[in-house]
């Protein structure tokens, strides 16, 4: 349904008269009979009906007549639609070379097998991927620290871990409005006594039921997280032997930033299966396998070499900041922080992140903080202690593979290029060691103009494309702005596999037909495919196609099968215990250990942005690019800007729905008593934010759970909504240089009363 | 038999899946919403009350209360609005409802709505469950129970669908029912006791 905590929740449709005419919950169980605890359904759940019938959805292929975004269409055939498309993409692939068409996708319906048909396609043409930048940061940084590519979980701790928490820290994430479905969770951990903290700047609904609620300065995150980690040092509150086993701790890193290794003292080959890291064991240098007690502090020089424990480049870098200096940049009082360590330090500690931080340019110094304070103290690797992820963390079914991209002899994969960059890569033709700009975007299964930053770059990198096709179920903000637009069937109107999230794989059958003349995505790629000339490539139907996702050794081990989902349409297929990365489940890193120091470390993608390899090898903290009240801008834009996940809307999915908007009907700005008052603003005032890169005009509310100085819009409105602008106006572009990231907090503005 | 709802305010939180889901399965009109879920706190939803950082904030899904002392069967000059003996559920006779709003005024909960004129929908198909009650012009409405799908031995769908694990459904004449228990077991409160009323509804704290 989209990348909301659900990811697809399961729902029982009846069918009257060939419409979808009731939503039910199924009755899932898991392996032991007991209801399973991830298959209850949100608010907008029960509202597809009205989603999928509303009058914003697409019926027949259009193309553009007017301008790019006058609203004037003409309706055409498909095979006019696809002859057009195809017959552009060769000319633009001859004259420029495969790279020349770019497809994009996003998170819309991000469970879908059928999603990923659209591999084989890209992978045929050798098409450049447009990847996405949201929650770039935030999944990179635990990838790194070795949770992620985990296949059980997608991140430290399950969901269902969290009621073996006995302190719970709700940390940039708002559960209540983006965690739905699995918020039951919190509420059964704090019924068996968890204490729940909220750090957040807006008190929110979880705040409200918090036994600590901590505002915190936007940005200063991961000051917070080294404050609590210099308490636990000097406290004594360190898991030394932890660190020993499942960290990085011991190992001896050079000056160069690279681990010292075998090899380094000729001892091994380099590369090679011997050529292990060494630390020291206070008398001489050793493998790390080889030692029991391994040094972690201090600055040696041995056998020539200038080294230092991980843990001590990370207690130096810690050591940076005084708690004094911490309490002054976070804007919390040192008793309170001192608090918030000693409720960490005391029991099993579990972080709920969400991807809050992430929307800052520096949120790496959140998340490498968070993971290193887990690394030293040892709240990780057990059950109840460690982190979970909103929309990552949830239990990832065993045994769908993709098939799309296997056995296309000859097929060449284009570059991927991070979308940050796709502006400029179009506006200068080449950037870094990317020399083919798109000129041609295949956008599906997202709402680029309404939720990326800068929006008026984007807008005017579009002008610049010669063919831009959406395909969507609605006419999005995107679908406006295209050339040609290819209306695509409902989730209830197509057949498809997911796995993500509930631990069932789950087929979806398809419950009405699609109707006027919209196709499913299967189909439309398969039309594109063999009208590109890869007509051998695109035979399967999609049913092969399915069942072949389900089959391979991981499905059959774990006793799924194609029959039986037919069947049983939810097959469970994952651990009974839940997943905790470095318990029982593996940690994926090079080193084999969580990683709070990352060896050799590149940026994402390689514009020739200047890079400091030994800076950002370990947690450090720097300002936000932009939201930042020393930063000189602020003078004259002393508001930060926020866009809330909103329970109503997941991105810009269900922004057609009349329920919903009937309770949530126009988009608002939430301000500050102070602030509302220091402008003579009331509830109900129309004003407007505004900043060098652009403006939004809406209503005003003034709320008492806004922090000073912070605007809340929540999240998912069009143009159309806003009574001029757009919030996607005021929000830069700008990325940190170890990520490709949108950084939508990391945004200044000032407000003005309009009427 | 007196069916009746708990409603744990410790694992609300304010989602309104409740809205929504009875929205669909009872095919509601454009406005007619059954089920409300209240901000007890600042003036606009989900907004809290109190100075930053020290707020509070609490919802309050508010639907029928299916009173013991139903003001408004007192009331109603037609009979229409009725108190079933068998269940205690509260009902709305559309038949003989003459639309005179009285027991909206009677109502101190505003939890019933009214028809003026033929109802609007949303959708140009019924939706919900194929025996979801009639929506009639110029007639007073609201929640049933869900009392189809209790027939049928099922709970009201907001209990069916409360994702937060926050409504119980049952007998409060049953000491062993989940409802009894949880209000013997828990602190609790009801709506606006001043009244008189009794609700069957009862909140747990």
């Amino acid at each position: 349904m989209g990348n909301c905590s659900g990811w697809g929740c399961p729902i029982n449709v009846t069918v009257r008269e060939g419409k979808a005419a009731n939503l039910t919950r199924p009755d899932m169980k898991l392996p032991d009979g007991s209801p399973s605890p991830y298959q209850r359904i949100c608010l907008k759940g029960y509202t597809n009906i009205e989603r999928m019938y509303a009058d914003t959805r697409l019926q027949y292929p259009l193309k553009r007549k007017g301008e790019r975004g006058a609203g004037e269409w003409e309706r055409i055939s498909w095979d006019e639609a696809i002859a057009e498309i195809t017959d552009t993409w060769k000319n633009l692939q001859g004259d420029f070379g495969p790279g020349a068409v770019g497809f994009l996708a996003g998170s819309g319906n991000v469970d879908s097998t059928v999603k990923t048909y659209a591999d084989r396609l890209i992978a045929c043409m050798g098409a450049t991927v447009l990847h996405n930048c949201y929650d770039n940061t935030g999944v990179y940084c635990q990838y790194n620290h070795g949770a992620l590519g985990a296949t059980t979980t997608g991140g430290h701790n399950e969901y269902r871990d969290i009621v073996n928490a006995e302190n719970i820290f709700v940390w940039g994430s708002n559960p209540s409005e983006s965690f739905i479905v699995d918020y039951h969770f919190i509420s059964e951990a704090c019924e068996a006594g968890a204490k729940l903290v909220v750090i957040d700047p807006i008190f929110t609904t979880t705040a409200a039921k918090a036994d600590l609620y901590v505002s915190i300065r936007p940005g200063t995150d991961g000051l917070l997280a080294a404050g609590i980690a210099q308490i636990a040092i000097r406290d004594g509150k360190i898991d030394v032997e932890h660190m020993r086993t499942k960290t990085v701790a011991p190992f001896l890193v050079k000056e160069d930033g690279f681990y010292l290794r075998l090899s380094d003292l000729g001892r091994a080959e380099a590369g090679s299966d011997q050529d292990r890291i060494m630390v020291y064991d206070g008398v001489q240098l050793a493998p790390f396998d080889e030692v029991e007690e391994p040094v972690l502090e201090g600055s040696f020089e041995l056998e020539g070499f200038k080294v230092r424990p991980a843990y001590q480049i990370l207690v130096d870098r810690f050591s940076a900041w005084t708690l004094d200096q911490i309490s002054q940049y976070t804007d919390i009082p040192l008793d309170v922080i001192e608090e918030v360590a000693s409720i960490y330090l005391s029991g099993r500690s579990m972080v709920l992140l969400g991807f809050g931080q992430d929307h800052y340019a520096n949120g790496q110094t959140f998340y490498d903080g968070v993971f290193a304070l887990a690394d030293i103290t040892g709240q990780e690797c057990k059950h109840g202690a460690g982190s979970t992820c909103v929309d990552l963390t949830g239990a990832v079914a065993q045994g769908v593979q993709s098939t799309a991209g296997m056995n296309l002899d000859g097929a060449v994969a284009g570059p991927t290029v991070y979308v940050n960059h796709l502006p400029q890569l179009v506006e200068e033709g080449s950037i870094g060691e990317f020399d083919t700009a798109p000129r041609s975007m295949y956008i599906y299964y997202c709402n680029p103009l309404a939720n990326m930053p800068d929006r008026q770059r984007w807008l005017s990198m579009l002008d610049k494309m010669d063919l831009v096709v959406v395909s969507d179920m609605v006419m999005s903000e995107t679908a406006e702005y295209a050339d040609i637009v290819l209306p695509v069937a409902f989730p209830f109107e197509k057949s498809d596999l997911t796995f993500r999230q509930t631990g069932f794989v789950k087929l979806i059958d398809q419950a009405v037909e699609t109707p006027f003349e919209v196709k499913s995505d299967f189909d439309v790629i398969t039309l594109l495919g063999r009208a590109m000339g890869f007509e051998q490539y695109f035979t399967q139907t999609l049913e092969d196609f399915l069942s072949s996702c389900v089959d391979n050794e991981v499905a059959q081990e774990a006793g799924v099968t194609w029959d039986k989902l037919q069947s049983e349409h939810a097959v469970w297929s994952h651990p009974e215990e839940p997943s905790v990365i470095g318990l029982n489940a593996p940690i994926l890193t090079a080193t084999g250990r969580l990683e709070f120091y990352h060896e050799g470390i590149k940026p994402m993608m390689d514009v020739g942005q200047e890079w400091d390899m030994l800076k950002e090898s370990c947690w450090f903290w720097e300002p936000p690019l932009e939201a930042w009240h020393e930063n000189p801008l602020f003078e004259r834009y002393p508001l930060t800007f926020i866009s809330e996940r909103c329970k109503y809307k997941t991105h810009t999915i269900f922004n057609n729905v009349p329920a919903l908007l009937e309770i949530d009907p126009e988009p608002f700005v939430k301000m500050s008593p102070s602030d509302a008052a220091s402008r003579d603003i009331n509830t109900g005032d129309i004003v407007r934010l505004y900043n060098d890169r652009g403006h939004v005009v809406l209503k005003a509310v003034v709320s008492n759970g806004c922090r000073k100085g912070v605007l809340v819009i929540d999240h998912g409105w069009e143009e159309r909504n806003f009574i001029e602008g757009h919030y996607g106006d005021l929000s830069s572009i700008a990325s940190w240089p170890r990520f490709e990231q949108d950084n939508w907090f990391d945004c200044l503005c000032e407000m003005e009363k309009v009427q | 038999m007196r069916y009746g709802m708990a409603i744990d305010l410790k694992r609300c939180m304010g989602c309104q899946t409740c809205m929504t889901s009875c929205r669909t399965a009872n095919n509601l009109p454009t406005g007619n919403w059954w089920n409300r879920v209240i901000t007890d706190g600042g003036e606009s939803l989900d907004s809290p009350d109190g100075e930053y950082p020290n707020c509070t904030l609490q919802h309050y899904p508010v639907t029928c209360q299916h009173c013991e002392n139903a003001p408004c069967v007192e009331v109603c000059p037609t009979g229409a609005t009725m108190k079933d003996e068998e269940t205690g559920i509260v009902t709305v006779d559309a038949e003989t409802c003459i639309g005179c709003k009285t027991c909206m005024q009677a109502c101190p909960y505003e939890v019933r709505v009214y028809n003026d004129g033929e109802p609007k929908y949303a959708m140009e198909f019924a939706v919900g469950f194929a025996d979801a009650p009639q929506h009639v012009s110029n007639t007073v409405e609201k929640c049933t129970m869900c009392s189809n799908l209790i027939a049928r031995g099922e709970k009201p769908m907001c209990v069916q669908a409360c994702v937060g694990y926050a409504r119980f459904f049952g007998d409060l004449d049953d000491p062993n029912s989940e409802v009894s228990k949880l209000i013997a077991e828990r602190e609790w409160e009801q709506l606006l006791p001043e009244q008189g009323t009794n609700p069957s509804v009862y909140y747990l704290k």
